[in-house]
């Protein structure tokens, strides 16, 4: 009686597993097409619609090829389907596919400058909508067509999309763009008033990530540069290593270059009612000296160090400050002040228009460095010290002016 | 009732987690959020409260009915009438529960793991299990269900550590800033997104006794109580109260983010879901479960043999009504917000309440005879 049971059972369950969920959406992994980016452009002029998209799809069998083969494979697929809408560009692409287009690994979206201009709603909703798509992609703004940048082959990587990961990573010790960061979460910030997404330009062939591109009320409304990124990162807390390069103090012509771990951030706000409410920001950092070549100077006296300390804190006041100025000059609140004054002050906020408001807001930056090494160096002793700093020589900063 | 059905108070612990956790922590967020704004992790806490209170309330009325099914206590404090419209009332309620979580569940299942694959497919199959589970009786459920509880708090904590990475804590402030009005509609709507602890009122007759059945029952509601406030504040410090009302599933967005160093390209979120939606089953097993007991006593029958399948049955043809997902959601939270007060809360309170005087006028009444 028992075994016929579980006959019974067994037959019951074997005539049931063809009808297992995983059946109806089970796809080969040899018919998908995994896209890694996609690129968001508006058409030229040529019918099909508003949006042209472009997607870069590696192809796994060329990406494994070992190099030096008689028949080097392309490593991606690169294609390009216009349609009136995000959505519908996508789903069409399939019909110029062999294999299915899947988004669930994308990991960058790139926006071309006009579609930003126009209204980032059009990417950001069907990005975020879409169970299939990923809304942990980060997003980029270009500074020309979305879709040359997935056509380019970059430096070390044969795919854009890991190109621009490894960019991306690079933020922490190269703050001179916006912080990347996921669609989604760029949406959130767009939509509480202000957010900057990391800016691709093209320079000397290759791609860069440079500067920021600031976006408001849902669209693009202006540019930082490098330094100006870099600024902003500071307001924001997002800068965590950096490197200011300061005159040296007994040779005008010579630097001192300085690698700035960032240490501490606060952001204090006074109101007083016969003027415009005044943000007090207090920045902490900690340096170590990684180049003095013809600077003279013995850095081990606490007395030099602190001289050069103050030197560089009053250089990332005046970087701070330019930041802040700049934002103050475009109007939009990138810095999410007008959040610190709406949670603080909540009645206050409720009262005033905060965006005619922050172009007159004041800024205090105070900047405060302790320089904690010297480096495996004291005082330089190499001949050469009084003479003319060459190009090179001379830090990022003055060639970023230059 | 099997003879050896028994479980010990520790268990409750147990059941309560596995009748409130469900896919309420996918839906929740954005309805608390969407009455309370930057204090629904505020309206949360003080739900909790109320739960705490619902526990305490239903130990105590079955503990004063140690053997009794929820057909007899009903019909014991109210008379036949009234206790049989109490008990067929709560056997509607814990099939209509059931048949909602089955339909969530599936919409999310077809939403983000399986879009091909028909709906009814999926009911299907979660109801064959609910049946299978049920048919075993109380005691197998609670051993299983033990085991699920380290997948209701294993991607929860997971989730919770990477998170933290982006989330702003200045996105809860200023507390109360609209005073009292929203966070108390907040607490209504988070007390009515966690229905479950009324399961309590058929497990008397199985438990083999009352010592600490309470704090048992309490313990379960804090196991459900941590991490939802975790969520609610992860989830608003992340993405902001205008971000949190426009997603379906706000918990299933803040997932879709976490990455883990080293892991690129690695999602977690259909672990994360496949293993939620595991938790949300043993709702649906003990809702079924509850029901077809209920359903027996009222028909008089000794075995729930035939109610678990006559449920299964009920609960197949439910899921087949083709409903939209935004009007499962809506139209769930409108019943929702009135059902489960009344289920948890008030009709438990009113059988305790009814209890104690018609106790306290006996024994005056006894008194007055002696």
């Amino acid at each position: 009686m028992r075994s016929k049971r579980l006959f019974m059972h067994f037959t019951i369950l074997a005539a049931l597993s063809p009808l297992l969920g995983g059946c109806w959406d089970y796809v080969d992994i040899e018919n998908r097409a995994p896209v890694m980016t996609l690129a968001v452009d508006f058409t030229q002029g040529p019918p099909g619609g508003q949006f042209l998209t472009t997607l870069e799809i590696p192809v796994a069998r060329a990406l494994a090829e070992v190099q030096g083969s008689a028949q080097q494979e392309e490593p991606k697929v690169v294609i390009e389907q216009a349609g009136t809408t995000l959505g519908q560009a996508l789903t069409l692409v399939n019909q110029k596919l062999a294999r299915r287009a899947v988004f669930q690994q994308m990991t960058a979206i790139l926006v071309s400058d006009d579609v930003a201009r126009k209204g980032i709603a059009a990417v950001a909703d069907h990005a975020l909508r879409h169970p299939g798509f990923n809304p942990a992609a980060w997003i980029y703004v270009t500074d020309r067509p979305a879709g040359a940048f997935l056509k380019a082959t970059p430096q070390f990587q044969p795919l854009t999309a890991l190109y621009l990961s490894d960019l991306a990573k690079q933020f922490p010790i190269a703050p001179y763009m916006a912080r990347p960061k996921e669609i989604h979460t760029f949406k959130v910030q767009l939509q509480e008033g202000a957010t900057l997404a990391p800016r691709l330009t093209v320079d000397e062939g290759e791609i860069r990530m440079n500067g920021a591109a600031v976006f408001s009320e849902g669209r693009l409304v202006g540019v930082l540069d490098r330094e100006l990124a870099r600024g902003t990162n500071w307001l924001l807390g997002d800068l965590k290593l950096t490197e200011i390069a300061v005159p040296c103090p007994n040779q005008p012509q010579g630097r001192v270059t300085l690698l700035v771990r960032h240490a501490g951030r606060s952001v204090d706000l006074s109101l007083d009612t016969q003027s415009a409410p005044k943000f007090r920001f207090a920045l902490a950092a900690t340096a170590n000296i990684i180049d003095m070549n013809l600077c003279p100077i013995a850095p081990s006296q606490a007395g030099t160090r602190q001289a050069l300390a103050d030197t560089a804190a009053g250089e990332i006041e005046k970087m701070v400050l330019a930041a802040f100025e700049k934002a103050q000059e475009m109007q939009v609140d990138y810095l999410r002040l007008g959040e610190l004054l709406r949670y603080t002050h909540p009645v206050l906020w409720k009262e005033i228009e905060w965006v005619k408001l922050f172009p007159a807001v004041e800024a205090q930056i105070e900047a405060r460095l302790s320089i904690l090494g010297t480096g495996r160096l004291d005082q330089s002793t190499l001949p050469g010290s009084d003479q003319e700093p060459v190009a090179g020589f001379i830090g990022m900063t003055d060639e970023v002016d230059a | 009732m099997r003879e050896n059905d028994k479980i010990p108070p520790k268990a409750l612990a147990v059941m309560v987690v596995s009748a409130i956790a469900e896919l309420n922590f996918l839906i929740a967020p954005r309805d608390v959020v969407d009455a309370a704004g930057r204090d629904a992790w505020l309206s949360t806490v003080l739900a909790i409260v109320v739960l705490l209170l619902c526990a305490g309330i239903i130990i105590t009325l079955i503990r004063r009915y140690p053997d009794a099914s929820i057909v007899e206590i009903a019909t014991r404090i109210l008379g036949k009438p009234l206790g049989t419209i109490v008990a067929l009332s709560y056997a509607i309620y814990w099939l209509a529960r059931a048949a909602y979580v089955l339909q969530a569940q599936t919409w999310i299942f077809a939403q983000s793991l399986l879009p091909n694959t028909p709906l009814w497919v999926t009911s299907l199959y979660i109801v064959m299990i609910s049946t299978y589970t049920a048919r075993h009786g109380v005691e197998p459920m609670a051993r299983l269900f033990l085991i699920f509880i380290a997948g209701y708090l294993l991607p929860l904590f997971l989730m919770i550590g990477p998170s933290y990475e982006g989330a702003l804590l200045d996105r809860l402030l200023p507390a109360m800033e609209d005073g009292l009005g929203p966070v108390i509609k907040g607490v209504w709507i988070a007390f009515s997104e966690a229905p479950g602890l009324s399961i309590l009122l058929i497990l008397g007759p199985f438990l083999t006794g009352f010592r600490r059945a309470l704090s048992s029952a309490m313990i379960g509601v804090i196991l459900v109580a941590i991490p939802a406030v975790a969520v609610m504040v992860i989830v608003v410090a992340q993405f902001g109260t205008l971000d949190v009302v426009q997603h379906v599933f706000p918990t299933l967005a803040l997932v879709e983010l976490i990455r883990f160093p080293g892991f690129s390209g690695f999602r977690v979120d259909p672990i994360f879901l496949s293993v939620w939606l595991l938790v949300a089953f043993t709702s649906i097993a003990l809702s079924h479960y509850a029901a077809a007991s209920v359903s027996a006593g009222l028909f008089g029958l000794n075995n729930d043999k035939l109610p678990i399948y006559a449920i299964a049955g009920a609960l197949a043809m439910w899921s087949l009504w083709p409903v939209a997902l935004p009007d499962l959601l809506n139209y769930g939270l409108r019943v929702r917000i009135v059902a489960i007060p009344v289920a948890e809360l008030f009709l438990p309170a009113l059988l305790l309440t009814v209890s104690l005087i018609r106790e306290r006028s006996l024994s005056s009444t006894s008194e007055r005879g002696a």
